[in-house]
């Protein structure tokens, strides 16, 4: 079987691949960046084994192709093109995705015995993502919101690239294009490096601090040797879907950060993926925060498109099924996501037609309903898991039960959710940045995080080895 | 999201110079990742207790396919600088930063006690559960009034007390009252619950352990003594001897930063004990004869390891009393075995974790009197070959 993908929270990317590939981007002259961009990411998709890298060549090469006619052609074959390029990037995404979830349903709605393809057991790397920044590069060539691509090596660099090739963010060609067309030796300013690492630090700390530590509460519930869901007391339910919902955050926050610290010290500003989400104040403003590359993908390739809001009420609420359901699906191939992207549509259908305007008029009220609603959504989003049905977390939720009590929980968490809540709010940037004035102290916190980061990665792999003689 | 902000007082300098932070963090990586990268490597981590990986063998296909990129992975992150301090500091920040109570499964409970994590007995636990409690039933009746059932309870049910505060354990005692009740039925069991309950204020298990001590053996010891008859060895005639420093399993996972080490109190029995090798079954061929304490041993990490010199298939040793008994059993055994040589002559040790036969054969050929099964709670509970004591008789060829 193939091996494991290159992560970002490993030793031997830190302290090994990014040292390595930053010097020879550093020092690889401006026009041979690219090239060299493009092989460190070649090396990095295929760590796990090469079995993907002809999927994503035929892919670059499809779109390239696609972006060339799209700009030549005039009239109908240029909508063709596009059309082609479309269908057969997202055929791809359908067919490696979904094709096993489709046949399994169609097992269990027909009565049919059809096996499952082995091959697709895993998914190819980044498939999800890649795929994206595909269809919105053809896309915008085709609105001319972008020009076509003429450089290969400088398309497949920016379909490759390293930082966001396992989990985003989807990132425009628009966006990337003007530094990948910078044939200069210096990519990239000194400040530029410095607040791409800083970023990088800080989402390392969070994923590998407080992502995975506070992660282990839900596990200590749902997983095989933790107490049971179905043993949870009511308190300690909602103890660990709220640790569940921190964990969610700080560790795709916490990646997307990393990401794009990396590209900064490239010289790539992308866009923030997460804008403390935990802090809206509707769900609407949460979608705005919540992997927001993702929803303005949807928005611009899909609602937009298909009409927005321009067509009347009743095709705009049909636009945001289409939407929800995609993006529930967009997530994995299980029913629940689905549930979980129509839950928003009803959520949001209810906040467009009329909630909307109260809760621009709440303060407090507000955060605590979007908090509500969006940690039971992390319900519906987990329910995939084994020991954590839906029906039975609901259960523990809203029924009064006793149980294992919330207490050791609390004991043993306490202090990492205290963390994980403080820092989903604005205050730890906020002293960040009143620590400009007082650089050794801003060294001093710099360095002591990057160190405990390290710390945690290292510990993260300590081996269960002890007990194979007890 | 990349402003820059300036700030220029007069008559003040420049003031936050850009590029600090980023050459600290130069510094750092660049410092790190070359000597991480010439640092000396290990073959064995002895915190760990188990082998490192080392620079994986390069070949073009396993570059293709992944396993190359794997290997270098975990050689890594196995190999890295200082990798002992890192754990260290990680632990240590969960204590005392983080307020933690746990650290890699192990509860750190009060006064240096630490505890295996037991939540949740699984569905597979329990059936495995059922099926041991039925080979030892059915071996006891096979045997009838020769087997004697010795289950250990863990150190969490005698000191529920030292443990982290409302700390979910699985409800053990429960399961042992069941256990007793249903062995009991076919053969002499030992429940130390009373016992140990009561003699609390002695040593009875290590706190950076997952075994007993000798004193704690010794009590068990003991209740096999008046069940069976017995003149126990008595401690008052041997001089002890004590061990100092012993950092166990619990500590090497959890590495308690407050870690009050332990130390291992024994009484040097000088039996020879011969290790065999098993060549089929019912067949052996002596391997070696040494002192059932090794006490090399107590100089290494794995201190524990020194008594009947770690857990062997099948050895015998001889005592000074009279007939002989078989021990079936797992490492808890290891440091009550030596006071049995003051009761037998003859005492066989069998591990069913390095013995792949029935026991009927070697009960048989060798002529054992008496069978002891010794386990402790948590081992019993989930070991899959507990079973093989039934395997039949007929049975001639290493089964794997």
């Amino acid at each position: 079987m193939a091996g494991h993908d290159l992560a970002f929270n490993s030793v031997v990317f830190l302290f090994c691949f990014m040292p390595l590939a930053l010097l020879v981007y550093y020092l690889a002259p401006g026009r041979l960046k690219n090239a060299v961009l493009l092989l460190e990411s070649i090396v990095f998709f295929c760590w796990a084994g090469i079995r993907w890298l002809p999927l994503i060549a035929v892919l670059v090469a499809v779109n390239y192709l696609a972006g060339r006619l799209i700009a030549r052609l005039q009239g109908g074959g240029r909508r063709a093109v596009l059309v082609l390029a479309v269908v057969l990037s997202a055929g791809a995404l359908v067919f490696f995705k979904y094709t096993n979830f489709l046949l399994e349903t169609l097992n269990s709605i027909a009565g049919l015995q059809l096996s499952p393809l082995s091959f697709l057991s895993a998914l190819p790397l980044g498939i999800s993502y890649y795929v994206f920044k595909l269809i919105s590069y053809v896309a915008d060539v085709y609105t001319k919101k972008t020009q076509a691509e003429r450089n290969v090596i400088d398309f497949a660099a920016y379909v490759l690239f390293f930082p966001q090739l396992i989990v985003g963010p989807i990132v425009r060609y628009r966006d990337m294009a003007p530094v990948l067309h910078n044939k200069a030796m210096g990519r990239c300013s000194i400040a530029q490096a410095e607040s791409g690492a800083v970023l990088f630090v800080f989402g390392l700390a969070k994923k590998v601090i407080l992502a995975d530590s506070i992660g282990a509460l839900w596990q200590n519930i749902i997983g095989a040797d933790g107490v049971g869901l179905a043993n949870a007391s009511t308190p300690l339910a909602w103890l660990g879907i709220l640790a569940y919902s921190l964990q969610l955050y700080f560790d795709f926050s916490g990646y997307s950060e990393m990401s794009n610290g990396l590209s900064k010290m490239m010289g790539f500003d992308c866009p923030a993926n997460f804008d403390r989400p935990y802090m809206a104040t509707s769900i609407t403003d949460f979608w705005r925060r919540w992997h927001i590359t993702l929803s303005l993908w949807f928005r611009d390739y899909i609602y937009i498109p298909l009409g927005g809001n321009r067509r009347g009420a009743l095709r705009q609420v049909f636009n945001m099924l289409v939407v929800w359901a995609l993006t529930g699906f967009w997530h994995g191939a299980s029913w629940n996501f689905l549930c979980w992207g129509l839950y928003y549509f009803v959520l949001l259908v209810i906040e467009k037609n009329f909630l909307l305007k109260f809760l621009q008029k709440g303060r407090v009220w507000p955060r605590l309903y979007t908090l509500f609603f969006v940690v039971v959504g992390w319900g519906i989003f987990t329910a995939n898991q084994p020991g954590a049905p839906l029906g039975l977390l609901l259960n523990r939720l809203f029924v009064p039960h006793a149980g294992v009590s919330a207490l050791y929980f609390v004991r043993n968490y306490g202090v990492l959710l205290a963390l994980g809540c403080l820092f989903s709010t604005p205050l730890p940037g906020w002293l960040w940045e009143k620590t400009r004035r007082v650089l050794p102290l801003r060294l001093l916190i710099f360095a002591a995080l990057a160190v405990l980061c390290v710390a945690f990665v290292v510990a993260s792999t300590v081996s269960a080895a002890l007990y194979a003689d007890f | 999201m990349a402003k820059q902000y300036v700030y220029r007082k007069p008559g003040r300098g420049a003031g936050p110079r850009a590029g600090a932070v980023l050459a600290l963090f130069a510094l750092m990586w660049v410092a790190f990742s070359i000597y991480n990268a010439w640092a000396p490597k290990r073959e064995m981590s002895e915190l760990e207790n188990r082998r490192l990986a080392q620079f994986p063998a390069f070949s073009v296909q396993s570059l293709l396919n992944g396993r190359w990129t794997d290997g270098f992975t975990t050689y890594l992150q196995d190999q890295v600088a200082f990798r002992d301090v890192w754990i260290d500091l990680e632990s240590a920040v969960n204590s005392l930063l983080f307020g933690k109570v746990e650290e890699s499964n192990i509860l750190l409970g009060k006064d240096g006690w630490m505890f295996t994590k037991l939540f949740e007995i699984t569905p597979d636990t329990t059936e495995q559960l059922q099926r041991n409690l039925e080979a030892v039933s059915e071996l006891a009746a096979r045997y009838p009034g020769r087997v004697t059932f010795l289950l250990a309870p863990s150190a969490s049910v005698i000191y529920p007390e030292m443990l982290p505060l409302g700390a979910p354990m699985a409800d053990e005692n429960a399961l042992l009252d069941d256990i007793f009740a249903q062995v009991g039925a076919a053969a002499d069991v030992i429940d130390l619950r009373p016992v140990f309950s009561a003699a609390k204020e002695e040593y009875l298990y290590f706190k950076t352990d997952h075994h007993w001590t000798p004193q704690g053996a010794y009590l068990a010891y003991r209740q096999f003594c008046s069940l069976k008859g017995l003149t126990p060895f008595d401690t008052a005639a041997h001089e002890a001897v004590t061990v100092e420093n012993f950092y166990g399993t619990h500590y090497s996972a959890a590495r308690r930063w407050d870690v009050q080490p332990d130390s291992i109190t024994y009484y040097p029995v000088d039996a020879p004990m011969t290790v065999y090798q098993i060549d089929g079954e019912a067949q052996y061929t002596p391997l070696y004869t040494e002192s059932l304490i090794n006490t090399e041993k107590f100089s290494t990490r794995d201190k524990y390891a020194a008594f009947l010199d770690g857990n062997n298939g099948y050895s015998v040793i001889e005592g000074q009393g009279e007939g002989s008994i078989l021990v079936v059993k797992d490492s808890y055994a290891n440091s009550f075995v030596p006071y049995l040589t003051e009761n037998y002559a003859k005492i066989g040790v069998i591990d069913l974790r390095n013995f792949s036969y029935g026991l009927d054969s070697t009960i048989e050929a060798e002529g054992y009197d008496q069978i002891l099964i010794l386990y402790n709670f948590q081992t019993f509970i989930a070991d899959k070959r507990v079973v093989y004591m039934n395997r039949p008789t007929t049975l001639t060829q290493a089964a794997e």
